[in-house]
């Protein structure tokens, strides 16, 4: 059997049309991922106008190192990623693996960073709760879209690093040629959460910096 | 290195280093009290390194043309989405 005809699919009836099948798709999927984190974009957007001070005040307390240490993990793991895609496309199966691997690797790094970021955080009582330190109006809002952007972007990027793992491991065995659109379909997701951490950077972390 | 690991990786790295530059902008500027300054620049790098990613990262820029309007409909309606609350809270 050819390796066209081994990831070729019902209903499709060749493989640039299942191709472009599996792109229309993850970007409809996509599309519904920019409106979920969009919901905590405009929740953010509001409050931080209602209390423009206390978000100021919440913001100088985030950690910028780990944010922009993180953002360079993240930036270079969409390049192994891009690099993947590309190498697949020019049937160079030593490349596909290595850089499957490495954006895997740079994926896990992201997540051991935000979990000493996290450690350093809780430490020092930056949780919505009680004994929260800072006392401004609105300061505590920022750290809980703090939190729970940046848990929900965690566990965005936790789910593609096990896809990621699963192309090498099927790519390893020998389970997925290289002219699988499967390839194509993860590293789109990748991007995303890429870009949607390129938008969580300057409202986390940037802000406040100057003032 | 074989040539067609270099011409591989020549592209991807442009982008990466593009994006890198950005990056230092981003945040090099933070300190620099600008006032509202600050702000419109990092939305513009945010917006600049987003679209790099998904014209040349994402293939957008050689997708089909239905592929192009799937990726653009998140965008669009997210801007009903803060169109019509600020249409509320920006004008109370």
């Amino acid at each position: 059997m050819s390796e066209t005809a081994r990831v070729i699919n019902e209903p499709w009836p060749s493989l640039p049309r299942q191709r472009e099948a599996v792109t229309f798709a993850v970007w409809l999927f996509l599309a519904t991922e920019v409106l979920f984190f969009g919901g905590l974009f405009l929740g953010y957007t509001v409050y931080r106008w209602l209390y423009p001070e206390g978000f100021l005040i919440g913001a100088q307390e985030t950690d910028i190192v780990y944010g922009v240490s993180n953002t360079a993990i993240i930036m270079t793991s969409s390049l192994t990623m891009a690099v993947a895609v590309r190498a697949a496309e020019q049937d160079m199966r030593r490349m596909v693996f290595r850089c499957l691997i490495a954006t895997a690797l740079f994926g896990l790094a992201f997540l051991v960073v935000k979990g000493f970021e996290y450690y350093d955080d809780i430490i020092r009582g930056f949780v919505p709760g009680p004994h929260f330190p800072l006392h401004q109006t609105g300061a505590e809002l920022f750290w809980t879209f703090y939190w729970v952007m940046t848990a929900v972007h965690a566990i965005h990027l936790t789910i593609g690093i096990g896809m990621v793992a699963t192309l090498t491991v099927l790519l390893h065995r020998r389970k997925l040629p290289l002219v699988s659109p499967a390839y194509e379909g993860v590293a789109l997701y990748w991007h995303l959460v890429d870009i949607i951490w390129v938008v969580l950077l300057p409202l986390l972390y940037l802000i406040g910096r100057a003032s | 290195m074989s040539r067609q690991t270099i011409e591989l990786w020549k592209g991807p790295l442009l982008i990466w280093a593009a994006l890198c530059v950005l990056l230092a902008i981003t945040t090099g500027s933070a300190y620099i009290p600008l006032g509202p300054g600050n702000g419109l620049i990092n939305m513009t790098v945010s917006a600049l390194k987003g679209a790099l990613i998904m014209l040349l990262f994402m293939n957008i820029r050689t997708s089909s043309v239905l592929v192009r309007i799937a990726s653009a409909a998140g965008l669009f309606w997210l801007t009903f989405m803060f169109a019509l609350t600020a249409s509320d809270y920006l004008t109370r």
